[in-house]
């Protein structure tokens, strides 16, 4: 999983969502928190297509990147992206090594909020639900 | 109707076991099907006309050409993406998919031909995806997995409908949504339907080959925002409506002439006729010639 898909996945458990207050600024089921194993996090390289970030990078919440980087400590991003991140390729650049190179490949997602864990294995993370979560 | 529908077997996440999701992404006959779907699905969309300023109106000038010009890459998501038959023609086109099946086994072999991420979900539960983060969505072959209740907890309107509303809620304003499914019965079409308009979206069915039983394709075109409505995109082939009435005409002319001396069998306007009829139903017909219904030579 990248931390792309990260961006916008928050814990879908019923009683979670009701109380977590999604329309807010910061629902708080949102971000989840990811525990990766030792070595679960891999680096793959991928063609850059400056066009796609450009489209994506205003959907992403920035705040929430910004706290999974820190937490992985695999960057330290600025508080607040650029003005005019359309025109700056090298910024793009490094928003799509973060966003689409980083791959999760074992370990778990943890919900700040409910402590629901969904396992993730072979860089597939399970969001299945039981029965009564839904 | 197929008496061997998978979902009368068995649920989909232990249908689609190892040995099930190895056979179907090696059946040539299922790749060649699921890879015509998807294609028919990415046009449904219209993705190369969705600009924020233009709208609707661009996309529905042009729908007959969708897929000929090159968009700007999307993020689609790709539900129930299974082995990524689709996913792969996606990444193709130039987009970027995010897939969601309820199958590990599936999902296992998907990750081999398809670099975009995948995850486990029951799309009967929803999905967690924060607000308008898509620019689309397609699916093939999965919804009529929906209406099968496979534990008791499962209500089929239920499902359907945490189905669509999570759906509408990913999806950004002025998305569509291209779904191909399976329906068993006319009701089931009515349930999907319904619920799907319910959940806020505008749009309808889109009917490919009405005439053939086994071309027939049913493909849900749904919108957020910006009505569907009117310019819903045209079934492939949709001459079913004025055939039935010329049938209906020939028939009462029939009727005032009173019996009639039968149309020679084989002649080449009968033959013209089948080719016709089988060319509407999709099926591969030779072309005309100034030889089509001609008898062959008698050899000593």
């Amino acid at each position: 999983m990248r931390l792309m898909t990260h961006n916008m996945l928050y814990c879908n458990v019923k009683a979670c969502v009701e109380t977590a207050n999604l329309e807010a600024e910061r629902p708080r089921n949102f971000p989840l928190k990811i525990n990766p194993v030792p070595g679960g996090i891999k680096h793959i390289k991928q063609e850059f297509n400056e066009e796609f970030i450009k489209g994506l990078f205003h959907k992403l919440d920035w705040e929430a990147l910004k706290q999974t980087a820190s937490e992985l400590e695999i960057a330290q991003l600025p508080e607040s992206p650029p003005e005019n991140y359309a025109e700056d390729t090298a910024f793009l650049r490094s928003v799509h090594e973060l966003i689409m190179e980083i791959h999760i490949m074992e370990g778990a997602l943890e919900c700040r909020h409910c402590g629901r864990t969904y396992p993730i294995t072979k860089g597939i993370p399970n969001m299945l639900l039981d029965e009564d979560e839904v | 109707m197929s008496k061997h529908r998978p979902e009368h077997t068995a649920p989909p996440d232990l249908f689609y076991n190892e040995e099930e999701a190895e056979k179907y992404t090696s059946n040539s006959r299922m790749i060649h099907i699921q890879s015509q779907m998807t294609q028919r699905c990415l046009e449904l969309l219209a993705l190369q006309n969705q600009s924020p300023t233009t709208g609707a109106t661009a996309s529905a000038a042009t729908d007959g050409e969708a897929g000929t010009t090159p968009s700007s890459p999307k993020l689609l998501l790709d539900v129930g993406c299974g082995s990524g038959l689709s996913g792969s023609i996606i990444e193709e086109a130039g987009h970027f998919t995010v897939g969601v099946d309820i199958s590990k086994h599936m999902l296992e072999v998907g990750r081999r031909s398809v670099s975009g991420d995948l995850f486990v979900g029951d799309i009967g539960q929803g999905f967690g995806f924060r607000a308008g983060m898509f620019d689309g969505a397609i699916s093939v072959s999965a919804l009529q997995w929906l209406c099968y209740s496979d534990k008791k907890e499962h209500k089929a309107h239920k499902r359907l409908s945490d189905f669509f509303q999570a759906l509408y809620r990913c999806l950004r304003r002025g998305a569509r949504a291209a779904l191909q499914f399976y329906p068993e019965s006319p009701e089931q079409i009515e349930l999907i339907t319904t619920v799907a308009l319910k959940s806020g979206f505008s749009g309808g069915l889109v009917v490919d080959y009405p005439n053939s039983t086994k071309a027939k394709k049913y493909f849900l075109c749904l919108s957020v925002g910006p009505t569907l409505a009117q310019n819903l995109p045209k079934g492939l082939d949709d001459s079913a409506t004025q055939q039935t009435a010329s049938m209906e005409k020939r028939r009462r002319q029939d009727k005032k002439k009173g019996p009639v001396e039968r149309k020679g069998v084989k002649t080449k306007d009968w033959v013209k006729m089948k080719k016709e009829r089988q060319r509407r139903q999709g099926k591969d017909v030779r072309r005309d010639s100034k030889f089509t219904g001609r008898k062959r030579k008698d050899k000593f």
